[in-house]
Protein backbone atom coordinates (compact mmCIF):
# COMPACT_ATOMS: atom_id res chain seq x y z
CA UNK A 1 0.00 0.00 0.00
CA UNK A 2 1.42 3.39 -0.96
CA UNK A 3 1.45 6.25 1.53
CA UNK A 4 -1.36 7.93 -0.36
CA UNK A 5 -3.45 4.75 -0.26
CA UNK A 6 -2.65 4.32 3.44
CA UNK A 7 -3.78 7.85 4.24
CA UNK A 8 -6.95 7.33 2.20
CA UNK A 9 -7.59 4.05 4.00
CA UNK A 10 -7.43 5.71 7.42
CA UNK A 11 -9.74 8.55 6.38
CA UNK A 12 -12.28 6.13 4.89
CA UNK A 13 -12.11 3.87 7.93
CA UNK A 14 -12.76 6.70 10.38
CA UNK A 15 -15.54 8.15 8.19
CA UNK A 16 -17.19 4.72 8.09
CA UNK A 17 -16.86 4.29 11.87
CA UNK A 18 -18.47 7.68 12.44
CA UNK A 19 -21.26 6.83 9.97
CA UNK A 20 -21.98 3.73 12.06
CA UNK A 21 -22.50 6.03 15.04
CA UNK A 22 -19.12 5.38 16.68
CA UNK A 23 -17.86 8.47 18.50
CA UNK A 24 -14.26 8.66 17.38
CA UNK A 25 -11.66 11.04 15.95
CA UNK A 26 -8.12 10.98 14.62
CA UNK A 27 -5.47 12.40 16.95
CA UNK A 28 -1.65 12.73 17.17
CA UNK A 29 0.52 12.63 14.03
CA UNK A 30 -2.17 12.35 11.35
CA UNK A 31 -4.09 15.17 13.00
CA UNK A 32 -0.92 17.27 13.00
CA UNK A 33 -0.54 16.87 9.23
CA UNK A 34 -4.16 18.01 8.87
CA UNK A 35 -3.35 21.03 11.08
CA UNK A 36 -0.47 22.09 8.76
CA UNK A 37 2.29 20.35 10.71
CA UNK A 38 4.18 17.76 8.70
CA UNK A 39 4.98 14.71 10.82
CA UNK A 40 6.40 11.51 9.39
CA UNK A 41 4.03 9.12 11.08
CA UNK A 42 2.70 5.95 9.48
CA UNK A 43 0.34 5.02 12.31
CA UNK A 44 -3.19 6.16 12.91
CA UNK A 45 -4.05 7.09 16.50
CA UNK A 46 -7.76 7.05 17.15
CA UNK A 47 -9.72 8.37 20.10
CA UNK A 48 -12.86 6.25 20.52
CA UNK A 49 -15.54 6.46 23.18
CA UNK A 50 -15.27 3.28 25.30
CA UNK A 51 -19.03 2.68 25.09
CA UNK A 52 -18.53 2.11 21.36
CA UNK A 53 -15.75 -0.45 21.75
CA UNK A 54 -17.81 -3.51 20.82
CA UNK A 55 -19.04 -1.81 17.65
CA UNK A 56 -15.48 -0.79 16.83
CA UNK A 57 -14.26 -4.34 17.38
CA UNK A 58 -16.95 -5.65 15.00
CA UNK A 59 -15.95 -3.09 12.37
CA UNK A 60 -12.26 -3.91 12.67
CA UNK A 61 -12.98 -7.65 12.50
CA UNK A 62 -14.87 -7.10 9.24
CA UNK A 63 -12.20 -4.84 7.70
CA UNK A 64 -9.51 -6.47 5.58
CA UNK A 65 -6.48 -4.82 3.99
CA UNK A 66 -4.98 -6.56 0.97
CA UNK A 67 -6.76 -9.74 2.01
CA UNK A 68 -5.27 -9.58 5.51
CA UNK A 69 -7.53 -9.53 8.59
CA UNK A 70 -7.17 -7.09 11.45
CA UNK A 71 -5.38 -8.53 14.49
CA UNK A 72 -4.14 -7.35 17.85
CA UNK A 73 -0.52 -6.27 17.54
CA UNK A 74 1.90 -8.89 18.88
CA UNK A 75 1.43 -9.99 22.47
CA UNK A 76 1.60 -6.48 23.82
CA UNK A 77 -1.83 -5.00 23.20
CA UNK A 78 -4.22 -4.72 26.11
CA UNK A 79 -7.78 -5.75 25.17
CA UNK A 80 -10.15 -3.18 23.72
CA UNK A 81 -12.22 -3.00 26.88
CA UNK A 82 -13.58 -0.04 28.80
CA UNK A 83 -12.17 -1.22 32.15
CA UNK A 84 -8.56 -0.98 31.06
CA UNK A 85 -8.99 2.12 28.92
CA UNK A 86 -10.49 3.94 31.90
CA UNK A 87 -7.18 3.14 33.57
CA UNK A 88 -5.15 4.77 30.81
CA UNK A 89 -4.31 1.72 28.70
CA UNK A 90 -4.42 1.79 24.91
CA UNK A 91 -5.14 -0.99 22.38
CA UNK A 92 -3.10 -1.72 19.27
CA UNK A 93 -4.10 -3.35 16.01
CA UNK A 94 -2.50 -4.14 12.71
CA UNK A 95 -3.15 -5.60 9.31
CA UNK A 96 -0.07 -7.58 8.29
CA UNK A 97 3.33 -7.42 9.98
CA UNK A 98 6.67 -5.73 9.56
CA UNK A 99 7.44 -2.34 8.02
CA UNK A 100 4.53 -2.59 5.56
CA UNK A 101 1.92 -3.25 8.27
CA UNK A 102 -1.08 -0.98 8.56
CA UNK A 103 -1.52 -0.03 12.19
CA UNK A 104 -4.23 1.50 14.35
CA UNK A 105 -3.76 2.59 17.98
CA UNK A 106 -6.95 3.14 19.95
CA UNK A 107 -7.29 5.47 22.95
CA UNK A 108 -10.46 5.42 25.06
CA UNK A 109 -9.12 8.31 27.09
CA UNK A 110 -7.08 11.28 25.89
CA UNK A 111 -3.90 10.85 27.93
CA UNK A 112 -3.12 14.09 29.80
CA UNK A 113 -6.42 15.56 28.58
CA UNK A 114 -7.77 17.98 31.16
CA UNK A 115 -11.39 17.46 30.16
CA UNK A 116 -13.62 15.17 28.09
CA UNK A 117 -12.49 14.96 24.47
CA UNK A 118 -15.91 13.94 23.18
CA UNK A 119 -17.08 17.54 22.68
CA UNK A 120 -13.97 18.47 20.71
CA UNK A 121 -14.47 16.43 17.55
CA UNK A 122 -14.51 18.36 14.29
CA UNK A 123 -15.05 16.19 11.20
CA UNK A 124 -12.64 13.28 11.31
CA UNK A 125 -10.24 15.00 13.72
CA UNK A 126 -9.98 15.93 17.38
CA UNK A 127 -9.24 19.56 18.23
CA UNK A 128 -5.65 20.92 18.28
CA UNK A 129 -6.10 21.53 22.04
CA UNK A 130 -6.50 17.81 22.77
CA UNK A 131 -3.67 16.89 20.37
CA UNK A 132 -1.37 19.39 22.13
CA UNK A 133 -2.20 17.92 25.54
CA UNK A 134 -1.64 14.37 24.32
CA UNK A 135 1.71 15.36 22.82
CA UNK A 136 3.25 16.40 26.15
CA UNK A 137 5.54 13.40 26.12
CA UNK A 138 9.17 12.75 26.93
CA UNK A 139 10.10 12.89 23.22
CA UNK A 140 11.97 16.01 22.07
CA UNK A 141 10.30 15.90 18.66
CA UNK A 142 6.82 16.59 20.09
CA UNK A 143 7.57 19.98 21.65
CA UNK A 144 7.76 22.24 18.57
CA UNK A 145 4.45 20.71 17.46
CA UNK A 146 2.85 21.69 20.78
CA UNK A 147 3.85 25.33 20.38
CA UNK A 148 2.53 25.39 16.82
CA UNK A 149 -0.76 23.79 17.85
CA UNK A 150 -0.95 26.58 20.44
CA UNK A 151 -0.46 29.34 17.88
CA UNK A 152 -3.02 27.67 15.63
CA UNK A 153 -5.58 27.74 18.47
CA UNK A 154 -4.93 31.43 19.11
CA UNK A 155 -5.41 32.05 15.39
CA UNK A 156 -8.77 30.24 15.63
CA UNK A 157 -9.80 32.49 18.51
CA UNK A 158 -9.40 29.68 21.07
CA UNK A 159 -7.53 31.20 24.00
CA UNK A 160 -6.48 27.80 25.35
CA UNK A 161 -3.70 28.05 22.77
CA UNK A 162 -1.77 30.19 25.28
CA UNK A 163 -1.41 27.10 27.46
CA UNK A 164 0.61 25.37 24.76
CA UNK A 165 3.24 27.94 23.80
CA UNK A 166 6.62 26.70 25.02
CA UNK A 167 8.83 29.07 23.02
CA UNK A 168 9.99 32.19 24.86
CA UNK A 169 10.37 34.13 21.59
CA UNK A 170 6.92 33.20 20.33
CA UNK A 171 5.35 34.14 23.66
CA UNK A 172 7.09 37.53 23.60
CA UNK A 173 6.01 38.14 19.98
CA UNK A 174 2.40 37.22 20.77
CA UNK A 175 2.29 39.40 23.86
CA UNK A 176 3.47 42.42 21.87
CA UNK A 177 0.18 42.44 19.92
CA UNK A 178 -2.29 40.31 21.85
CA UNK A 179 -3.41 39.99 25.44
CA UNK A 180 -3.59 36.76 27.35
CA UNK A 181 -6.73 36.19 29.49
CA UNK A 182 -6.10 36.68 33.22
CA UNK A 183 -7.62 33.29 34.00
CA UNK A 184 -4.84 31.59 32.07
CA UNK A 185 -2.12 33.60 33.83
CA UNK A 186 -3.36 32.13 37.10
CA UNK A 187 -3.23 28.62 35.68
CA UNK A 188 0.23 28.87 34.14
CA UNK A 189 2.96 30.70 36.07
CA UNK A 190 5.28 30.85 33.04
CA UNK A 191 2.65 32.93 31.22
CA UNK A 192 2.49 35.38 34.13
CA UNK A 193 6.27 35.80 34.02
CA UNK A 194 6.10 36.40 30.27
CA UNK A 195 3.42 39.07 30.68
CA UNK A 196 5.53 40.74 33.38
CA UNK A 197 8.56 40.56 31.06
CA UNK A 198 10.39 38.71 33.78
CA UNK A 199 13.72 37.37 32.56
CA UNK A 200 13.10 34.08 34.34
CA UNK A 201 10.45 33.11 31.78
CA UNK A 202 12.87 30.93 29.80
CA UNK A 203 13.75 28.93 32.92
CA UNK A 204 10.07 28.66 33.83
CA UNK A 205 9.17 27.27 30.38
CA UNK A 206 12.04 24.82 30.62
CA UNK A 207 10.96 23.72 34.11
CA UNK A 208 7.40 23.20 32.90
CA UNK A 209 8.53 21.14 29.92
CA UNK A 210 10.81 19.06 32.15
CA UNK A 211 7.87 18.39 34.45
CA UNK A 212 5.80 17.01 31.54
CA UNK A 213 8.72 14.94 30.31
CA UNK A 214 9.31 13.42 33.74
CA UNK A 215 5.57 12.76 34.20
CA UNK A 216 5.56 10.84 30.94
CA UNK A 217 8.76 8.91 31.67
CA UNK A 218 7.45 7.88 35.10
CA UNK A 219 4.05 6.96 33.64
CA UNK A 220 5.72 4.70 31.08
CA UNK A 221 7.86 2.98 33.71
CA UNK A 222 4.73 2.27 35.81
CA UNK A 223 2.77 0.87 32.83
CA UNK A 224 5.79 -1.11 31.68
CA UNK A 225 5.98 -2.93 35.02
CA UNK A 226 2.25 -3.62 34.90
CA UNK A 227 2.30 -4.84 31.29
CA UNK A 228 5.07 -7.40 31.71
CA UNK A 229 3.07 -10.24 33.41
CA UNK A 230 0.23 -9.77 30.92
CA UNK A 231 2.64 -9.93 28.00
CA UNK A 232 4.05 -13.21 29.32
CA UNK A 233 0.53 -14.63 29.79
CA UNK A 234 -0.55 -13.68 26.25
CA UNK A 235 2.63 -15.17 24.83
CA UNK A 236 2.04 -18.41 26.72
CA UNK A 237 -1.51 -18.55 25.34
CA UNK A 238 0.20 -19.23 21.99
CA UNK A 239 -2.32 -17.55 19.73
CA UNK A 240 -1.37 -18.01 16.08
CA UNK A 241 -0.39 -14.97 14.04
CA UNK A 242 -3.33 -13.20 12.50
CA UNK A 243 -5.87 -15.02 14.69
CA UNK A 244 -9.30 -13.46 14.00
CA UNK A 245 -10.23 -10.75 16.47
CA UNK A 246 -13.43 -12.55 17.46
CA UNK A 247 -11.29 -15.45 18.74
CA UNK A 248 -8.31 -13.60 20.16
CA UNK A 249 -10.26 -10.90 22.02
CA UNK A 250 -11.79 -13.23 24.66
CA UNK A 251 -8.39 -14.83 25.26
CA UNK A 252 -6.80 -11.40 25.81
CA UNK A 253 -9.61 -10.50 28.16
CA UNK A 254 -8.99 -13.65 30.21
CA UNK A 255 -5.26 -12.89 30.37
CA UNK A 256 -5.95 -9.26 31.34
CA UNK A 257 -8.44 -10.19 34.07
CA UNK A 258 -5.74 -12.21 35.81
CA UNK A 259 -2.51 -10.46 34.86
CA UNK A 260 -3.13 -6.81 33.91
CA UNK A 261 -3.77 -4.17 36.56
CA UNK A 262 -6.72 -2.06 35.46
CA UNK A 263 -5.29 1.30 36.50
CA UNK A 264 -1.62 1.12 37.47
CA UNK A 265 -1.20 4.88 37.65
CA UNK A 266 -4.12 5.32 40.03
CA UNK A 267 -2.76 2.40 42.10
CA UNK A 268 0.62 4.13 42.22
CA UNK A 269 -1.00 7.39 43.28
CA UNK A 270 -1.44 10.52 41.15
CA UNK A 271 -0.18 12.86 43.88
CA UNK A 272 2.85 10.63 44.37
CA UNK A 273 3.53 10.60 40.62
CA UNK A 274 3.29 14.40 40.38
CA UNK A 275 5.50 14.90 43.42
CA UNK A 276 8.16 12.55 42.02
CA UNK A 277 8.05 14.27 38.61
CA UNK A 278 8.29 17.74 40.17
CA UNK A 279 11.30 16.60 42.20
CA UNK A 280 13.03 15.13 39.15
CA UNK A 281 12.19 18.14 36.96
CA UNK A 282 13.71 20.64 39.36
CA UNK A 283 16.20 19.11 41.75
CA UNK A 284 17.64 16.37 39.55
CA UNK A 285 17.90 18.79 36.62
CA UNK A 286 19.96 21.30 38.52
CA UNK A 287 17.35 24.06 38.33
CA UNK A 288 17.10 26.43 41.27
CA UNK A 289 14.57 25.48 43.94
CA UNK A 290 12.53 28.60 43.15
CA UNK A 291 11.57 26.95 39.86
CA UNK A 292 9.08 24.79 41.78
CA UNK A 293 6.93 27.92 42.05
CA UNK A 294 6.75 28.20 38.27
CA UNK A 295 5.25 24.75 37.73
CA UNK A 296 1.53 24.54 36.88
CA UNK A 297 -0.93 22.40 38.79
CA UNK A 298 -1.23 19.34 36.55
CA UNK A 299 -3.74 17.34 38.59
CA UNK A 300 -6.55 18.11 36.12
CA UNK A 301 -4.50 16.37 33.42
CA UNK A 302 -4.89 13.09 35.30
CA UNK A 303 -8.60 13.46 36.05
CA UNK A 304 -9.27 11.13 33.13
CA UNK A 305 -8.29 8.28 35.45
CA UNK A 306 -11.18 8.99 37.82
CA UNK B 1 -12.41 30.08 26.06
CA UNK B 2 -13.58 31.34 22.69
CA UNK B 3 -12.79 34.87 21.63
CA UNK B 4 -13.97 36.65 18.49
CA UNK B 5 -11.86 35.54 15.52
CA UNK B 6 -8.84 37.76 14.87
CA UNK B 7 -9.22 40.73 12.52
CA UNK B 8 -7.42 40.45 9.14
CA UNK B 9 -4.55 42.56 10.50
CA UNK B 10 -4.28 40.41 13.63
CA UNK B 11 -4.42 37.28 11.50
CA UNK B 12 -1.54 38.53 9.34
CA UNK B 13 0.51 39.21 12.48
CA UNK B 14 -0.31 35.75 13.88
CA UNK B 15 0.76 34.18 10.59
CA UNK B 16 4.09 36.04 10.78
CA UNK B 17 4.66 34.80 14.34
CA UNK B 18 3.71 31.28 13.34
CA UNK B 19 6.00 31.31 10.33
CA UNK B 20 8.91 32.64 12.39
CA UNK B 21 8.55 29.73 14.81
CA UNK B 22 8.23 27.21 11.96
CA UNK B 23 11.52 28.47 10.53
CA UNK B 24 13.27 28.42 13.93
CA UNK B 25 11.97 24.93 14.80
CA UNK B 26 12.03 23.10 11.47
CA UNK B 27 13.81 25.28 8.93
CA UNK B 28 12.67 27.18 5.84
CA UNK B 29 11.85 24.10 3.77
CA UNK B 30 9.40 22.59 6.24
CA UNK B 31 7.91 26.01 6.94
CA UNK B 32 7.03 26.16 3.26
CA UNK B 33 5.71 22.58 3.28
CA UNK B 34 3.51 23.34 6.26
CA UNK B 35 2.29 26.79 5.39
CA UNK B 36 2.24 26.98 1.61
CA UNK B 37 1.34 23.50 0.35
CA UNK B 38 -2.12 22.00 0.28
CA UNK B 39 -2.79 19.02 2.56
CA UNK B 40 -2.53 16.64 -0.44
CA UNK B 41 0.82 18.16 -1.46
CA UNK B 42 2.01 17.90 2.15
CA UNK B 43 1.17 14.18 2.11
CA UNK B 44 3.18 13.75 -1.10
CA UNK B 45 6.15 15.48 0.51
CA UNK B 46 5.85 13.30 3.63
CA UNK B 47 5.65 10.22 1.47
CA UNK B 48 8.94 11.18 -0.16
CA UNK B 49 10.48 11.80 3.30
CA UNK B 50 9.31 8.43 4.63
CA UNK B 51 10.48 6.53 1.56
CA UNK B 52 13.90 8.16 1.78
CA UNK B 53 14.14 7.46 5.52
CA UNK B 54 13.17 3.80 5.08
CA UNK B 55 15.55 3.44 2.14
CA UNK B 56 18.33 4.45 4.54
CA UNK B 57 17.25 1.91 7.14
CA UNK B 58 15.44 4.26 9.52
CA UNK B 59 12.60 2.58 11.38
CA UNK B 60 10.03 5.34 11.85
CA UNK B 61 7.93 3.19 14.17
CA UNK B 62 10.88 2.92 16.57
CA UNK B 63 10.33 6.63 17.27
CA UNK B 64 6.64 6.18 17.97
CA UNK B 65 4.98 7.00 21.24
CA UNK B 66 4.32 3.31 21.88
CA UNK B 67 7.86 2.18 21.01
CA UNK B 68 8.43 1.28 24.67
CA UNK B 69 5.81 -1.47 24.29
CA UNK B 70 7.64 -2.97 21.31
CA UNK B 71 10.94 -2.87 23.22
CA UNK B 72 9.29 -4.58 26.20
CA UNK B 73 7.80 -7.28 24.00
CA UNK B 74 11.21 -8.02 22.43
CA UNK B 75 12.77 -8.19 25.92
CA UNK B 76 10.09 -10.55 27.26
CA UNK B 77 10.33 -12.71 24.14
CA UNK B 78 14.08 -13.12 24.72
CA UNK B 79 13.63 -13.95 28.42
CA UNK B 80 10.94 -16.51 27.68
CA UNK B 81 13.03 -18.13 24.96
CA UNK B 82 15.97 -18.45 27.36
CA UNK B 83 13.67 -20.02 29.98
CA UNK B 84 12.26 -22.47 27.44
CA UNK B 85 15.70 -23.41 26.16
CA UNK B 86 17.15 -23.91 29.63
CA UNK B 87 14.21 -26.05 30.77
CA UNK B 88 14.63 -28.48 27.87
CA UNK B 89 16.38 -31.74 28.83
Amino acid sequence: MTDKELHGFYLELVARLQARGILCAITSGLACVHFQLAETTKDCDLLCHPQNFSLLLDELAAQQVGGLPCAYRGNLSPPLDERWHRGGWTSHFNWGRGPGAVTLDVFGRALRGSGPWEGEVSGLYISPHIVAQMKRTNRDKDWPFITLLGTRLVKMGDQRGWLHIFSEDTLAELLRDFSCPAELLARRPALRLAVERDQRVRAALLAERLLWERLDALRISIYERALRPYLVAVRRARMPDGMPLAESHPIRLQCAEVHLAVSPLRDYGIERLIEAARHEAIHKSGLIAEATLWLPDVRENFAYLN
Amino acid sequence: MKMPPPTPAQLRRLQQIERAFHVRAFGEELARVNLELTEAERWDYLSWMRTTAEHHGIDLRAQGVHAWMDRLEAEVEMEELVKETSSQP
